[in-house]
């Protein structure tokens, strides 16, 4: 009587820990999938080309734009491109590449000439000066 | 004898409790996994903050402290862009250099009268003019405002902008 009561305590400790051990995965996969997708190169590339379009488009000669690039420069590296060439503005077109891939563009308004310089020091972003044409 | 069968009887109800217990984690994750594709698969749509910005840069360009912009009042349709450092031009993508993304309509009105000072300027894409007023996620983003201004001699102006954004492809 006594076996038979431990090797039920056995199994309902062994039938728990399996439980657990499957809920901690399946919600280990899901937190593994939502990041994927929040720090997507895809993702980044629009939001960062964006942003910076909006920003020049806001500017005014004489100004000087840092944009806080961090996480796009670290998935940059992931895919084995430098922190120098991933912004590259030509005329009014910005094109943001964080891979081997096209990119993605995004127009502003302004006509100003607007330059892209790696924040070579800090590492952490880019610097946009903005002057007239 | 009695013991056994309870035995099992806790056994299978906890099986069963475990299968339900799976299937609401997979119709939860199927959620989650169905709201973050849709949030991250669609763009961000900017065409306000940009149709927005660009009603701002266009009033700059005609009044400044409060006051008129003398020289504003020179401006037409030919050269309101290159006065007011502006540039229509866009990435080609989706042939958008052919169909142009921008419209901007300026008028400068007398304050009192009502009556045109200057003839309407007009640049841009004007069929994208049809989408004010409308509503729709895949329409043009369209702002309008206006306001007032005086110049130097206490003269009254109402200035009136709108500006349209499409780029719909990559913000919807």
């Amino acid at each position: 009587m006594k076996s038979l009561i431990k090797n039920r305590k056995a199994n309902i400790l062994t039938e728990n820990i399996i439980f657990i051990i499957l809920n901690l995965l399946f919600l280990s996969i899901l937190v593994v999938f939502l990041f994927s997708k929040m720090g997507a190169v895809a993702v980044l590339e629009e939001k960062y080309a964006k942003e910076i379009a909006l920003a020049v488009d806001s500017a005014r000669p004489g100004m000087i734009i840092f944009i806080n690039m961090e996480d796009a420069i670290k998935a940059a590296g992931k895919e084995g491109i430098s922190p120098e060439k991933i912004v590259n503005i030509d005329g009014n077109v910005v094109t943001v590449g964080l891979s081997d891939k096209k990119g993605y563009s995004y127009s502003f308004f302004n006509n100003f000439d607007v330059k892209a310089n790696y924040d070579g020091e800090g590492g952490k972003g880019y610097f946009f000066p903005i002057s007239s044409k | 004898m009695k013991m056994s069968n309870l035995t099992r009887d806790k056994k299978g109800s906890d099986r069963i409790v475990s299968v339900y217990w799976f299937a609401i984690l997979f119709i939860v994750a199927a959620a989650i996994v169905y709201l973050v594709v849709s949030f991250y698969g669609k763009p961000y749509d900017v065409r306000g903050v940009e149709a927005n910005v660009l009603t701002s840069r266009v009033a700059d360009c005609f009044s400044k402290g409060g006051y008129l912009v003398e020289s504003s009042l020179q401006f037409n349709s030919e050269n309101f862009l290159e006065k007011c450092d502006l540039i229509f031009q866009t990435e080609n993508d989706y042939d958008w250099n052919t169909l142009k993304q921008y419209y901007v309509e300026v008028s400068v009105t007398d304050f009192n009268s009502g009556g045109e000072i200057i003839p309407s300027i007009d640049v841009g894409n004007i069929n994208l003019k049809d989408s004010c007023g409308k509503e729709g996620e895949n329409l043009p983003v369209c702002v309008r405002r206006s306001f007032y201004s005086v110049d130097r001699e206490n003269n009254q102006y109402k200035v009136n902008i709108i500006a349209v954004v499409r780029k719909t492809e990559k913000n919807v």
